[in-house]
């Protein structure tokens, strides 16, 4: 752990940063409460709402980079290798819409887990490139 | 003369007094000397029932004879039912423990089922971002606490009677290292004892010791080796390892026995972590007041399969004035050690099917003739499957018999190696270099089995065969009787001597927590936790599609004679 630098304020800019800071700490506090909340009541926090993909979910490098990626964070123990049956829902075969796999991988739903802390926007999109990319493949 | 009697009188009348007196508080509660004997056998009181690792009820008032009358007393909901219910309840005095996923704790009146106490742990929301929950494996118990590894890489304890937080501490940074806590802890002494998650991720895996009054550090092992011949360049940064389930502990010799975790990546593509690896895939004997090192044994050097020691119970055996210690790794290899030493007395296959060795020399433990998938992107055929010869579900040792009952899974799998860096930042990402999917054994299917075993000899008395790999621990008891519970959800109760079936009932989800017995004012319980849920389940429906869609539960099924 890094070291804090000495604190500098000067004493007139003292009060609007106390007040600042109680009002960020209060906001902060009431959304991690909501959170805390929803999730001792064994619910899922509101999505964030998927964005747009940055490239074409059909190009080559996209699916393939995907591929690499699923393999890495979704098989082993969760989705079969390739989106083939397992204990996580088969996925392979499947039609699914783009911003509903981004806001699952982004959110998690238990006990998959929540991506959207450990992979990019950019990498959930490959992600997706590549669930789509199985729509039409066979077993 | 009379000075002397004076004396005496005067410590009569203070033991009077004390004996009239009701005992402090703290007294009511098991102090360590009671759970260092163990030998009240109306409780279960340690995640193995004993430091011996035996999970061996005494009792005897449920036996062959009356099974068959066996009956529900009572059942309790854990309510959170995502990856199942893989607990092993403790009893002390009449008070039923037991923890479930998301870090619930309930106190229970053990004859009853009433709840005396809840805890539900407030979580850090990192635990939804994590590969290894939501579930928990069991509780550690003494000095008037229960004790719990979270989630979230706390240890946190309890008052007994209360459910209050007496205190907690946070022993590694979840946030970052995606690590945490899922085992029971080991209360030995003054200390409480846990080691984390590690091996599917680029970090280092430790196992701690904390002051059981305080919860102050007292001591970390880190199961990473500081040793350039160990790890080639910096893989030893990323070395995984970690001590995730529970040791065991030898009063006499003054040794905590710890299994610790596999290298990470899983997979080595040729020159992921050159070196032996130490101390992962490894035995560990650690002196409990300092965490120093007395001996060890690496099962898998530079484990190439995720074959690691941090499960298999560490049974604790004397034989023929030997001192041994009986310790099953994910290979379905058993090595028998001379426990003062370390030194390899046996080591036998529990498993009919592998080909990862040719064999494992009996005599020194090397491994011969390894078969390690090398090739990236080339699928590789291995026996047996990453889900191990057996899991870290646990067997159980009957010393009336002189048999452990344990389980097995005949099964294979195609591994396809692949390059990986490691991910640190923002948080630790998973590090397998490569993955696979589950075979058939060449011209069979893949089955599991329950045997009644010789642990030094591996000699066989019975086997009862499944048809799903079963992953539910075992129990057996003083009335002569093993019970055991299927992927399916059926507990049944076998004769310890001949493997007949004499009982059972469907509890409507699979097994994959720890039964146990105990008594109450003279009447004798068994209770059995069932509720699918495991990681390695997500292996079965590539040979088994039906197995997708198996209920999940999470419920302590609590059995009785009539009155």
């Amino acid at each position: 752990m890094k070291p804090r630098p000495p604190e500098t304020r000067r004493p007139g800019k003292l009060l609007l940063r106390r007040s600042l800071l109680a009002g960020v700490l209060l906001g902060l506090s009431l959304s991690l409460g909501a959170t805390l909340s929803l999730w001792a009541q064994g619910m899922r926090p509101p999505p964030p709402r998927a964005s747009a993909p940055p490239f074409d979910l059909k190009d080559e490098a996209v699916v393939t980079e995907g591929a690499r990626m699923f393999q890495q964070n979704c098989t082993g123990y969760c989705h079969g290798r390739e989106g083939r049956v397992a204990r996580a829902p088969k996925l392979r075969g499947r039609q699914f819409e783009p911003a509903y796999l981004y806001e699952r991988i982004a959110n998690g739903f238990p006990p998959m887990p929540s991506y959207r802390t450990i992979l990019a926007d950019e990498q959930i999109w490959k992600l997706v490139a590549y669930i789509m990319s199985l729509a039409d493949k066979e077993e | 003369m009379r000075e002397r009697r004076w004396w005496l009188l005067t410590v009569c009348s203070l033991v009077a007094l004390a004996l009239a007196l009701p005992p402090p508080a703290g007294a009511q509660t098991p102090g360590m000397s009671r759970l260092l004997n163990q030998d009240d056998p109306n409780n279960w009181p340690t995640y193995h029932r004993t430091y011996s690792s035996w999970r061996y009820s005494p009792l005897a008032q449920i036996n062959k004879s009356n099974i068959k009358d066996l009956q529900v007393a009572w059942v309790h909901q854990a309510g959170a039912i995502i990856q199942g219910l893989e607990s092993t309840p403790l009893v002390i005095d009449g008070v039923l423990y037991y923890s479930a996923s998301y870090n619930r704790a309930f106190a229970l009146d053990a004859a009853t089922g009433k709840e005396i106490w809840h805890y539900y742990a407030k979580l850090d929301p990192v635990v939804n971002t994590l590969f290894f929950q939501p579930y928990n494996r069991g509780l550690g118990a003494g000095h008037g606490k229960i004790y719990m590894g979270t989630l979230d890489g706390r240890v946190i304890a309890l008052d007994m009677k209360t459910g209050k937080v007496a205190w907690e501490t946070a022993l590694v940074d979840t946030k970052k290292c995606s690590c945490n806590f899922t085992g029971a802890p080991l209360v030995v002494k003054d200390k409480v004892i846990v080691g984390q998650t590690a091996g599917e991720y680029p970090i280092q895996g430790k196992i701690f010791a904390l002051n059981a009054q305080t919860g102050q550090k007292a001591w970390e092992f880190n199961t990473i080796k500081d040793d350039p011949k160990s790890w080639g360049g910096d893989s030893g940064k990323y070395g995984g390892g970690g001590g995730w389930m529970t040791g065991a502990y030898d009063p006499a010799l003054n040794l905590v026995y710890w299994g610790t975790g596999n290298p990470a990546p899983d997979y080595d593509w040729g020159e992921a972590r050159p070196g032996y690896n130490l101390y992962t895939s490894s035995v560990l004997a650690l002196d409990p007041d300092s965490g120093q090192l007395k001996w060890h044994f690496q099962e898998i050097p530079h484990d190439d399969w995720d074959y690691d020691s941090g499960l298999g119970e560490s049974l604790i055996l004397d034989r023929d004035g030997k001192k041994l210690l009986v310790h099953q790794n994910k290979s379905g290899f058993v090595f028998v050690y001379d426990r003062t030493s370390g030194k390899i007395e046996n080591v036998w296959p529990m498993i009919h099917t592998y080909n990862f060795v040719k064999s494992i020399d009996p005599k020194t433990g090397e491994l011969i003739g390894r078969n390690s998938p090398r090739e990236p992107g080339k699928p590789h055929f291995i026996c047996p499957w990453i889900a191990g010869g057996r899991s870290w579900n646990s067997g159980s040792y009957n010393p009336k018999t002189g048999l452990w009952y344990n389980t097995a899974m005949e099964a294979c799998e195609e591994v396809t190696v692949e390059k990986q860096t490691p991910v640190t930042e923002p948080a630790a990402g998973l590090f397998f270099g490569g993955d696979q999917v589950a075979k058939h054994p060449p011209g069979g299917e893949a089955y599991g089995h329950l045997d009644a075993r010789d642990p030094v000899t591996g000699a066989r008395k019975w086997t009862v065969n499944y048809k799903y790999p079963p992953i539910g621990s075992v129990l057996s008891t003083g009335g002569g009787l093993v019970f055991h519970g299927d992927l399916e959800g059926v507990v049944h109760a076998y004769d310890a001597d001949s493997g007949e079936q004499l009982w059972s009932f469907r509890t409507g989800s699979g097994h994959r927590g720890g039964p146990i017995s105990y008594a109450v004012n003279g009447r004798q319980y068994v209770a059995v936790p069932s509720g699918l849920g495991s990681l390695v389940l997500g292996l079965y429906p590539a040979l088994w599609p039906e197995v997708e869609d198996f209920p999940a539960g999470a419920a302590l099924f609590v059995f009785t004679l009539p009155k």
